[in-house]
């Protein structure tokens, strides 16, 4: 547990951005003092803009350091050269691959790069190495499959597979599941989230979706541009209300209680909800998406209890003492829009 | 695997070399060192009087022959030993070609070579020509039917069927710079090329007198010799008669083309004919020894005045000439019909006696001109070269 | 999870190496074929002899075969594989299936540089040449042409270490050509029919002036081109990523860009300072390579680009001469003529060239 511990990426007052003609720079995010440790993979959040690219980048030695240091292991990753940093540190990027005539072993293999000589000829340990990224993330089915004939997910695989095969102690990986459905993005998340635990390997993932972030990640970097970078456990950032201090100031709603987004507009009344959990749950859903804000213990001027009964669910409701019953969403959304 | 992708680059390099091992020629012998043995005089020489591109010394069993650069200080830029064919020298040459003589064959570039020949009596040794769409001489045109002479396409140089055909002597232009490189294999082989750089003189006299270089060559330097004397006397004694008139007619020469029209510059070969043949020409002034591209507004405006258009493209008569372009009716030698075109002498395939035989026969070309110019000095000519456009 | 690894039939990386033999043979084979063919019929047992033992009852043939076919089939065995490899690697740093090796204007380059001489000096030049002719060989086009070619390049060089951008790079190479096709044409405009006559035959491409020292000179800067480009597979191998991917596998792309222009340019400035501007190879090579081997692992995609451009190279100069008559067909016409038919054929037949990019 204690190699688990070990800081493996860190920054000190870290300044990102970019240069600009005539030595002036662009600051996208500064004071930034975070660190990754191994074993752990840290989801970093923020509205698109707010800088997560730089900072991947500015981390992998892509970008140069405005202020302050990065520093990987015990060097500063400013003093050492591409192929050093290729040892300890790999990085899945945005950049769309759409080359064909490449193998998906080949393109894994590329990954060995920092360790190969001159030409790039594989020796045992190296084809071990790519054999074992290829099997670990689950692609040997696909060993000889050209990658311009993979989906976007199996090649976000590949791309981590080849990540993998670098065999370093740091990977950064920017936006892995963008463009990616639900299942594939479930899957690589898995993925690395079982990397990280079973190879000791600090993995640090750029997202701008919350509730993935939320679910995955060991801890939660959230960038912001007011406060710069604040740092912690998901939970712990949902409960004492910096998330929704956070996204509050985009105009958005973040909803303390279900840990997501609001999307729909209020109209400014209120409901009491009560009943049996999963009827409560969609019923929820439902009464979000009218506007109404709901509360649980409230005397509400309007109250709903959801109720599973014989195997089919009914909705009791009460506003200003009046009693109905509806045995479908479809129905109760009627009245409650007929009562506006 | 490094070691494996080894050996077939290595391979190839192998198979490379061997290949250009087997094509390693020496390089071209500057230096002949061999000894004497018979040495003939050279009783008749030749000198060139007008031409400033060639110079000619006779020495012993040899003579050199100089190719002159005659637009910078620089003397000699090419020299040439013509040496007997079976004698040996005892002189040693750096940067220079042996060439034997007399020349038996010899494959020809330009019709302008062939003038030189056949003044010379000796069209038998033309075996090649390049471009012989373009020959007038009638003997060539019979030979290049009868397949004595083989004919080369215009375009790349085939090396080939020239080296299959091993001539003497290649005579080339020397404004083919391009292909200079084709001409090396050659002389790499053996074979003779001589750079014919006749086109560049800028008088008349001087360019017909390179058949005295031929001459030189065919070891009839007596023969060119007396054929030149008669061209040149009978262009001095036009030239001359010349002198005597006062009014001298404007002329403009050529047709435009895109807009743009190319005139003789002032120190152009074409100028030097207007010279001698007595007209005033716009750009004489000019030094150019070259063409001039000139705007079409700018000769348009010359054009309305001039007395007399020459060389007016290919055209045959004056509605071809309108066809071109309606605002030439405007011209006052559109008016007055002096308009005159060198394209009397017309090959069935295209070829142009006046580039011919007009190049060592500059009196007949002058002659021409005074007729047309000033009709009073010889009322009795008969155009050789030009025509009259109706 | 269950890890089927005896299921898994992993490929064997030691690189293939049949095809390389393959196209060798073919090289081989068109090499024999165009010293065996031209204008002038020679048996072909004299063909033979004159090869290996050089030696012919037919002196001329021996001529024939020695100073004009050997040196031109080696020319095109030179031409059509440094351009083949100048194409490759430039479409592998652009990414950019359309890139070519005279992408960067090196080509332009040589172009201006050979005007200048040919058009500007006009018969002094002709009286130059004249000279070179009877001393050590035409050098004065090939110097044009390599001064032009290196100046571009100089300038490519120095505006490489600043933009680091090769997008932006690409376009500012195609606006230095563009800038130096531009001042050929006004140089044109003002020059003599003859002078452009003599411009326009060396825009024609030649494969058959180069002989002796000029072919030593042009082997050696072909030999050097191609090891450089051999010896960055690895980098290109990277690259194909895009270069942010090659930096984090630990590529230097600077460097890399750098030998990636070194190399290309000694390849495309040296083949048209010699041969004058041969287009087209360099781009469809490198796809039909690619196409057929179905690989882009550059280790054999160097090769076989290089082999594969001496093949389609000797094919089109053997048409070009035209077997057995007199006629010649400028080179440079013929490979755009021969090869795009190849490549329309290739693309329709395998339709896998898009997936290359």
């Amino acid at each position: 547990m204690e190699q688990q511990m070990q800081k493996v990426l860190s920054t000190q007052d870290l300044k990102i951005g970019y240069h600009r003609k005539g030595g002036e720079s662009i600051s996208v995010a500064k004071n930034l003092n975070i660190g990754l440790r191994s074993g752990e993979l840290i989801c970093l959040l923020g509205p698109n803009g707010s800088g997560k690219s730089t900072l991947i980048k500015t981390l992998a030695g892509m970008l140069p350091q405005l202020e302050g240091e990065v520093q990987l292991f015990e060097n500063n990753v400013s003093d050492l050269s591409a192929k050093k940093i290729a040892h300890y540190l790999s990085t899945v990027l945005t950049d769309r691959v759409t080359i064909g005539n490449l193998s998906v072993y080949q393109l894994v293999a590329f990954g060995r790069s920092p360790y190969t000589g001159w030409l790039g000829s594989l020796s045992r340990e190296d084809e071990e190495k790519v054999r074992w990224a290829i099997e670990s993330t689950g692609l040997h089915d696909f060993v000889h499959r050209d990658i311009s004939r993979l989906s976007d997910g199996e090649r976000q695989k590949v791309m981590i597979a080849r990540a993998l095969a670098q065999d370093t102690s740091v990977i950064l990986l920017d936006e892995p599941t963008a463009h990616l459905d639900l299942p594939n993005r479930v899957e690589i998340i898995r993925l690395l989230r079982k990397l990280a635990h079973e190879t000791g390997k600090g993995i640090l993932l750029s997202t701008h979706e919350l509730d993935l972030a939320l679910k995955a990640g060991d801890r939660i970097w959230l960038m912001n541009r007011e406060q710069g970078l604040l740092s912690g456990v998901p939970e712990d950032l949902v409960l004492d209300g910096t998330f929704e201090h956070v996204f509050r100031q985009d105009s958005f709603d973040f909803d303390r209680e279900t840990g997501s987004f609001n999307i729909h507009q209020l109209n400014g009344k209120e409901v009491t909800l009560t009943g049996d959990t999963v009827p409560v749950f969609w019923t929820r859903r439902a009464l979000e998406r009218e506007g109404y804000r709901i509360n649980e213990t409230g005397k509400s001027d309007i109250r709903i209890e959801a109720k599973k009964v014989d195997g089919s669910y009914i909705w009791l409701t009460r506003a200003s003492d009046q009693k109905e019953e509806f045995y479908s969403m479809e129905a109760l959304i009627k009245w409650l829009r007929n009562k506006r | 695997m490094t070691l494996q992708s080894f050996p077939y680059r290595y391979l190839l390099f192998v198979v490379l070399c061997f290949v250009l091992s087997c094509n390693a020629e020496e390089s071209p012998k500057d230096d002949i060192s061999i000894r004497v043995s018979s040495s003939p005089d050279f009783q008749v020489r030749v000198e060139a009087e007008y031409a400033e591109g060639f110079q000619i010394s006779y020495h012993g069993n040899y003579k050199l022959l100089k190719i002159l650069n005659p637009f910078q200080d620089q003397t000699d830029t090419l020299q040439y030993v013509l040496k007997h064919r079976n004698t040996s020298l005892d002189t040693t040459f750096s940067n220079a070609q042996i060439i034997e003589i007399p020349v038996r064959s010899m494959i020809a570039t330009s019709t302008t070579h062939i003038a030189l020949t056949d003044m010379l009596n000796a069209n038998g040794v033309i075996k090649g020509m390049v471009g012989a769409e373009y020959a007038y001489n009638p003997a060539i045109r019979e030979g290049l039917k009868d397949e004595e002479i083989t004919s080369f396409p215009s375009g790349e140089f085939n090396k080939e069927v020239a080296l299959a055909m091993n001539p003497d002597l290649v005579m080339v232009s020397a404004g083919q710079s391009s292909q200079f490189d084709d001409y090396r294999v050659l002389m790499d082989s053996g074979i003779g090329i001589f750079i014919n750089s006749e086109w560049l003189e800028t008088t008349p006299l001087g360019k017909a007198e390179w058949v005295k270089v031929m001459g030189a060559l065919l070891n009839k330097e007596e023969l060119a010799n007396k054929k030149f004397e008669k061209v040149a006397e009978e262009y001095n004694r036009l030239k001359s008669k010349v002198q005597k008139v006062s009014a001298q007619p404007l002329v403009i020469n050529n047709l435009p083309y895109k807009g743009a029209w190319f005139v003789s510059g002032g120190d152009s070969f074409t100028a030097q004919y207007l010279k001698d043949a007595g007209a005033d020409y716009a750009w004489f002034g000019n030094g150019s020894t070259g063409g001039l591209r000139k705007d079409f507004e700018t000769v348009y405006e010359v054009g309305l005045r001039a007395e007399v258009w020459l060389n007016p493209g290919a055209a045959q008569s004056k509605e071809e000439i309108l066809a071109k372009d309606e605002r030439f009716k405007d011209f006052k030698s559109f008016k007055t019909g002096q308009i005159y075109n060198n394209n009397k002498r017309m090959g069935p395939t295209g070829g142009n006696d006046f580039w011919e035989s007009g190049a060592v026969h500059p009196e007949r070309l002058l002659a021409d001109l005074i007729h047309i110019l000033h009709p009073e000095i010889q009322p009795e000519h008969t155009f050789y070269y030009y025509q009259k456009i109706e | 999870m269950d890890r089927p690894e005896s299921n898994t039939r992993w490929p064997d990386t030691t690189l293939n190496m049949s095809y390389l033999f393959l196209l060798m043979g073919g090289v081989l084979l068109l090499f024999l074929f165009s010293v065996a063919l031209g204008s002038v019929e020679i048996p072909l047992s004299d063909i033979v002899s004159i090869l290996f033992l050089g030696e012919s009852a037919n002196e001329a043939w021996v001529k024939i075969i020695q100073n004009i076919r050997l040196p031109r089939a080696v020319t095109a065995i030179l031409a059509g594989s440094a351009l083949s490899i100048g194409g490759l690697q430039m479409q592998t740093l652009f990414r950019n299936p359309l890139a070519g090796p005279s992408v960067l204007g090196i080509s332009a380059g040589a172009s201006l540089g050979v005007a200048v001489v040919m058009l500007a000096a006009g018969t002094i030049t002709s009286v130059f040449a004249i000279q070179q002719l009877s001393s050590a060989g035409s050098w004065l086009i090939i110097g044009a042409a390599s001064i032009g070619s290196g100046a571009v390049l100089f300038l490519i060089l120095l505006i490489s270490t600043r933009v680091r951008d090769s997008v932006t790079l690409l376009i500012i190479g195609l606006m230095i050509g563009n800038i130096t096709i531009a001042l050929v044409s006004i140089w044109q405009y003002f020059s003599q029919p003859e002078q452009i006559r003599d411009y326009l035959i060396w825009t024609f491409g030649s494969l058959g002036g180069v002989t002796g020292s000029q072919l030593w000179i042009l082997t050696l800067v072909v030999a050097v081109g191609s090891v450089i480009a051999f010896g960055l597979s690895k980098q290109l191998n990277g690259l194909l990523l895009g270069e942010n991917y090659a930096k984090s596998m630990g590529l230097s792309v600077d460097t890399a860009r750098f030998w990636i222009i070194v190399s290309t340019s000694l390849l495309a400035g040296g083949i048209t300072a010699f041969c004058g501007p041969i287009g087209f190879v360099g781009v469809a090579v490198p796809h039909l390579t690619r196409s057929l081997l179905n690989t882009n692992e550059h280790r054999i995609l160097i090769p076989a680009t290089f082999l594969m451009g001496a093949i389609l190279m000797l094919a089109c100069d053997i048409i070009a001469q035209v077997p057995g008559s007199s006629t010649t067909l400028p080179i440079s016409a013929v490979t755009s003529m021969v090869g795009s038919p190849v490549v329309i054929w290739v693309i329709l037949k395998r339709r896998n060239l898009k997936a290359s990019f």
